[in-house]
């Protein structure tokens, strides 16, 4: 039983990691309908920041934390004005933006690869204490209770800026329906911006969370973009919640897998999860059906 | 242990050899003259033709395992740029042709058909564990000699794999001693954590029959992904199962296993690849004093190193622009790459079959230095001799970074 509520409790944390992921993908999704690929990309991104502030230069954990929102944010601006805009600007230009997205998440891995070459993956330093805290029968690390707070924070934050704000309610309107959100005068373009942006905070603010978790790992954006792509549809499109019970879902079946079956299967049963999901629910566990009245 | 890396100690440093330079430092190693195979056993094959001797490499330079493949081509880069300062391999310079298998078993397939048509003279790396069982039937086919530092035991079956040839000790012998070396220091209850790699499974099923004969029970066994950043249910079961010691069989993840470790409080004797000396080694804070990696090449306390030695590990260095603790993987690589150009020299030509007849010739040959001595024979492929794998420390490290031996 100790072991089943460890994996629980881990793959909780671990799935939060996957959540912050499918929420960046929700937050740009949501405004613009477009599939940010290079989500997983700007986390990594931020991560490898966190690891030059405190592992490189020893900076405080301040730095390290502006450091990471603050690259994420002017990537994602940059992939924005950069690479999107040019198709949401066009009439029937398909999925271009899909393989765009895609080419600058490369671009952004292959950049920082070669710049951090061929050095061992190293620990991130976290400001928390290393030794784990006893909950009940189980303990936990607390850089990995900081992922869970983390993203509860975040979550929370997210829904209040769409709730109470003017930029939120806008942004909502558009993901309902841009044609009459447009005619309303709202901006398309400042929404997409706007939508980066946040995209950007929240991959940043996840990278400061994750990389303790993580270490200087560069091929974890990949591994990331895929599980929060795969959170975000076992969870639901377009949900702020669904983005992280998807993310929770899979992080605790990956864990529970690797203890009682085969670890080696981990990916095939997290895609199971997915097409089961699908097939019960295609719009996910809290995504909804969206209706427009003509 | 064996997954093929620089860091793990399978890959090493090229130096001093071409013609003349090689024949001086096989005298100054001690080799016998009657241990060189005999030319007239490979006189029909056909000269070596005229510019760069090409040799082919297979490393993963993008994907999950591109760490290992960036930093083993740029090892292989700096060693084969050292032999052909000393003049190549009989007289002629030495060409690598990299590719990137990205890791990917279907890619390196068609990346192996690649180096086989671009008519290398034999292969030093068909990349990783998780790709050769693809790509080295490829270079058989073709009859390409592959001379590297095997990940796995099967390779140096010389009757099954005529031309696969393993300068790194067994996986076999090496978890014998590693068995051997943990009881000694007392461990009484074994914890196997594995990282799901054909690697990592490989070492698990030469690992169970050693601790068997030892009488070492293992208590409980369990594996993460190469891709997790969290292993505190796998050490869970292990801790649980009343483990006092862990056999750490993997190349990934390292760092996550210690950090884990030391955030339960956990400090068992660990028992682990050579892959600990890059992946993790600056995450083992309180873990250090009892953790202890397989060494096919270790220095005594206060053991100077042989003047080549010291030469080549610092020529590499300076070439690769980094330190590798535990670095022994160079002296292994310079061992494959002296082994090829004697065979190549001795048979007086790039044909496999006249390459693989040489090779098979080498009887108690030394190559970068006296002790590191190699015997082939047509049935046995690995070359490098069975008792000579030892345990070492992970900290303090050696000369050039080099592993200090380890007493039980």
């Amino acid at each position: 039983m100790r072991l089943f509520l460890t994996a629980v409790v881990t793959g909780t944390a671990i799935g939060c990691l996957y959540g912050l992921v499918a929420l960046g993908y929700t937050v740009v999704f949501n405004a613009t309908r477009v599939f940010n690929l290079a989500q997983g990309m700007l986390v990594m991104s931020g991560v490898m920041i966190c690891y030059v502030t405190l592992d490189v230069f020893h900076w405080p954990q301040a730095a390290a934390f502006g450091g990471a929102v603050g690259t994420s944010i002017v990537l994602s601006l940059l992939e924005e004005r950069v690479v999107v805009r040019q198709f949401l600007r066009r009439e029937g230009e398909g999925i271009g933006w899909f393989i765009a997205t895609l080419a600058f998440s490369l671009v952004i891995e292959t950049i920082i690869r070669n710049l951090y070459g061929d050095r061992a993956p190293a620990a991130v330093p976290s400001f928390l204490p290393v030794r784990s805290i006893a909950v009940g029968p189980i303990s936990i690390a607390p850089r990995l209770f900081f992922v869970i707070a983390s993203t509860a924070v975040i979550v929370v934050m997210l829904e209040i800026f769409y709730r109470r704000t003017w930029v939120g309610t806008a942004m909502r309107a558009t993901a309902e329906d841009p044609e009459a959100a447009s005619l309303r005068g709202i901006e398309p373009t400042r929404i997409s911006s706007t939508a980066f942006m946040l995209g950007g905070v929240v991959a940043g603010i996840g990278a400061f969370a994750i990389a303790p978790v993580a270490g200087s790992n560069i091929s974890l954006g990949l591994t990331y973009s895929l599980a929060g792509f795969i959170a975000l549809a076992v969870g639901g499109f377009g949900s702020l919640r669904g983005a992280i019970a998807g993310g929770i879902l899979l992080g605790i079946g990956n864990q529970l897998w690797d203890l009682y079956v085969d670890p080696r299967y981990e990916l095939v049963a997290g895609l199971a999860l997915l097409m089961l999901v699908l097939v019960v629910k295609p719009t996910g566990i809290l995504g909804s059906r969206q209706l427009r009245r003509v | 242990m064996r997954s093929r890396s620089i860091r793990t100690g399978r890959h090493a440093l090229g130096a001093v050899a071409g013609g003349l330079a090689l024949t001086l430092v096989l005298a100054a190693c001690g080799s016998s003259p009657s241990s060189k195979p005999q030319p007239s056993a490979v006189s029909h094959a056909p000269a070596i033709p005229a510019g760069p001797i090409k040799v082919g490499a297979l490393f993963s330079l993008t994907g999950a395992f591109a760490q290992t493949g960036l930093i083993t081509q740029a090892t292989y880069q700096a060693i084969i740029a050292h032999l052909n300062a000393a003049g190549g391999i009989a007289d002629h310079q030495v060409q690598l042709v990299a590719l990137n298998d990205q890791g990917n078993p279907a890619v390196a397939v068609s990346q192996a058909e690649r180096l086989v048509a671009d008519h290398v003279a034999a292969v030093v790396y068909p990349g990783l564990a998780i790709t050769d069982r693809q790509t080295v039937p490829v270079f058989m086919k073709s009859h390409i000699p592959v001379v590297t530092l095997a990940p796995s035991d099967q390779w140096a079956n010389g009757k099954e794999w005529p031309y696969y040839f393993d300068a790194y000790p067994l996986n076999k012998p090496t978890m014998a001693t590693l068995v051997a070396f943990g009881k000694a220091r007392g461990i009484t209850k074994l914890g196997v954590l594995g990282d799901s790699t054909p690697f990592s499974q490989s070492l698990m099923a030469d690992l169970v029959p050693s601790a068997r004969q030892a009488h070492l029970p293992i208590v409980a066994t369990a594996a993460y992904t190469p891709t997790s950043t969290d292993m505190t249910v796998q050490l869970q079961q292990l801790r649980s199962a009343g483990a006092n010691g862990i056999a750490l069989l993997a190349e990934t993840g390292m760092t996550h296993v210690h950090q884990d470790l030391l955030a339960m409080g956990w400090h068992p004797t660990i028992l682990t690849t050579a892959d600990a000396f890059f992946d993790g080694y600056s995450s083992l804070g309180a873990l250090a004093p009892n953790t202890y990696a397989n060494c096919g090449i270790g220095v005594k306390p206060g053991q100077a190193l042989p003047p080549a030695v010291s030469t080549l590990m610092q020529t590499v260095a300076a070439k690769i622009h980094i330190t590798i603790p535990g670095n022994s993987g160079i002296i292994f690589i310079n061992n494959t790459m002296l082994i090829l150009a004697y065979a190549i020299e001795h048979a007086h030509s790039l044909n496999g079959n006249a390459i693989a007849s040489a090779i098979e010739s080498i009887h108690g040959v030394s190559f970068t230095a006296p002790q590191y001595s190699y015997t082939f024979t047509a049935s046995n492929h690995d070359g490098w001799t069975a008792n000579a794998v030892h345990m070492c420390r992970l900290v303090p490290l050696g000369p050039q970074g080099l592993p200090i031996l380890a007493t039980p």
